[in-house]
């Protein structure tokens, strides 16, 4: 294995911010210091582990379940327990979901 | 003789003969579980009425001659994470605070059709990530053998319940060792069954890939047992498959000779306390008495176990808990905006060991980094699987230890990131990416805490990994007594 060629993060080569966003996180700046600490050591660890399987042409597909698994049959059901599904929801109006506001209505 | 600290088996020949009744069994189960569980905490939900109306339902059954099954009436726990039809489901963690499960999981169905009593549902790190029950929003659930030690994680609450003589048996969901590390840790014997061989269908996935309903059970009977009613193939899971078999009990008893045993030569070479060197050497002295014959393989691929892990399991983690927004269900946070909503519901709602994966697994999905994080790991995944069904064409099973070491004192491993995990997940691992079953049976040496010892075997061949490890166990058993 040439050392050399191992990727070696650093700090800089993570957005902390930008990944926090995407996955819809918040993070402290304690918070962001030690992850970003985390992932560094983690991406390290796991790139100089894993060096020799960059190899492309390893075989990429593995199925735990070694395939052979048996689908069932498409049955199309009327769903008849929204009742249910609405109990759990934090914010019901006239028997759907009511979810926060995505459209700006075009104002924007 | 008391009905305290019986086996399964046993509790299902006294109720077959009525000894006792599924009632007086399961309010002496409950009453114990209500008394010690506000300084075991290996319970989040019980439900009393719930459980003396089904055992009441049992004796009734049995008294017409209408018993179920052979464990009908047998009180067990369940995991929060695995879905329950009508109770509180929480995974450990705040951002489902208030969600009540609108099904019973499929594993669940199969118990109470059954005729099993359910008991509650038991504490658990957060979303299954940890490996002390530490993590869990619920607190912590301690050791039953020691308080001052972790119960083991994920499943640790399930572990604690039935070593505490809480619960007869209890299911718990084993990713990366979840069900086999606390079983380890708290003198249970602990089943991670074959990948696709107990359907998923009402378990919380964490990395569906590596995911499994695992059982948790105080001898290897036991497991055999419950393995047999959970094993089923299931329409709503489509990754699970019919097991071959239908007895696992039949091979129990058995001889075992001229059986070959794998032992891996780089486990040997890690870091393992005394306790556990001990208990591989016993192991090891044991089958050989049997007849077995041990073979001493290697196996470069399992040193990679880790890193394949972690990076594998969080990826998929990443993806299955972006579901969780408190928008549909769960804990909704109030904001200005859906961006707002969105961010504060999840940072305030996951704990930070989630919060940890959860970026980790992002940053191993990037466009940027897959190809040196994500990718290689599913290629070593690939190649340490291949490398397993190798060992396993020369050994029947491998033997290894469960854990690198006995349980741990509270608040010992809180944040390391490569203390904790490296050596216990390098063990339990490798079962979990290859989808090979793996039973862990605690091994006692004086007044030491207890550690465990894995057999991990061919896909399918649980029997067989029964019946090893049951010579195990009455070996252990013996050398406790004398």
């Amino acid at each position: 294995m040439n050392e050399e060629s191992i990727k070696k993060f650093t700090a800089a080569d993570f957005d902390a911010d930008a990944l926090a966003e995407q996955v819809r996180l918040r993070l402290s700046d304690v918070e962001k210091q030690s992850f970003l600490d985390d992932m560094c050591d983690m991406a390290n660890y796991v790139s100089e582990r894993l060096f020799e399987s960059r190899d492309g042409s390893l075989v990429i597909g593995f199925s735990a379940a070694k395939n052979a698994s048996e689908l069932r049959e498409d049955e199309p059901k009327l769903f008849e327990r929204a009742e249910e599904i609405l109990a759990n929801a934090p914010h019901v109006k006239d028997g759907y979901i009511a979810v926060p506001q995505i459209m700006d209505n075009g104002e924007n | 003789m008391s009905i305290a600290n019986r086996s399964l088996w046993q509790h299902a020949k006294a109720l077959e003969t009525k000894e006792y009744s599924s009632l007086e069994l399961t309010l002496s189960l409950m009453e114990k579980a209500e008394k010690e569980n506000p300084d075991l905490n290996a319970y989040v939900t019980l439900c009393r009425e719930r459980a003396l109306m089904e055992a009441k339902n049992s004796d009734k059954r049995r008294s017409l001659g209408n018993a179920l099954s052979f464990i009908d009436g047998i009180p067990y726990a369940v995991k929060d994470n695995i879905s329950v039809c009508g109770l509180p489901l929480s995974c450990g963690s705040r951002i489902l605070e208030g969600y009540v499960s609108p099904y019973d999981a499929s594993v669940v169905s199969a118990f109470s059709n059954a005729g099993c009593v359910l008991l509650g549902k038991t504490n658990m790190d957060e979303f299954a990530m940890g490996t002390g029950t530490e993590s869990s929003c619920f607190g912590r659930t301690k050791n039953p053998i020691d308080a001052r030690y972790v119960a083991g994680g994920s499943s640790g609450g399930s572990a604690a319940a039935v070593a505490a003589d809480q619960a007869v048996f209890a299911l718990g969901s084993d990713t990366g060792g979840s069900v086999r590390q606390p079983a380890a840790y708290c003198g249970t014997v602990g089943l991670r069954p074959t990948y696709s061989a107990i359907s998923r269908y009402g378990l919380v996935g964490f990395a569906p890939s590596l995911d499994t309903v695992g059982i948790i059970t105080g001898c290897v009977r036991d497991s055999a047992i419950v393995f047999g009613f959970a094993a089923s193939y299931d329409a709503a899971d489509a990754t699970c498959r019919r097991h071959p078999e239908k007895d696992f009990t039949k091979e129990l008893g058995n001889g075992v000779k001229g059986m070959r045993i794998a032992l891996i030569t780089q486990t040997e070479e890690l870091f393992l306390t005394d306790d556990v060197r001990k208990a591989l050497s016993a192991s090891e002295k044991v089958l050989a008495d049997c007849g077995v014959k041990i073979v001493r393989l290697s196996l470069p691929e399992i040193s990679n176990a880790y890193a394949v892990y972690y990076t594998l399991s969080s990826a998929e983690a990443s993806s299955n808990l972006s579901r969780f927004d408190g928008v549909r269900y769960g804990r909704r946070a109030t904001g200005s905006d859906i961006d707002e909503i969105l961010l504060k519901a999840r940072s305030e709602g996951f704990g930070e060991e989630v919060k940890r994966r959860i970026l980790f697994g992002a940053l191993a999905l990037s466009k940027e980094h897959r190809g040196t994080l994500y990718e290689s790991a599913l290629r070593a995944r690939a190649k340490l699987s291949l490398a397993l069904d190798g060992v396993l064409e020369e050994a029947d099973a491998i033997l290894l230890p469960t854990s690198s070491s006995c349980a741990y004192l509270a608040g010992e491993r809180k944040h390391a990131l490569f203390d904790a995990y490296t050596m216990d997940d390098l063990l339990c691992a490798p079962a979990s990416l290859a989808g090979l079953p793996a039973i862990s049976l605690p091994y006692v040496s004086g007044n030491s805490m207890p550690v465990g010892i894995q057999l991990m075997g061919r896909r399918f061949s649980e029997s067989a990994l029964f019946s090893l490890a049951e010579k195990l166990e009455k070996a252990f058993q013996e050398e406790a007594r004398v």
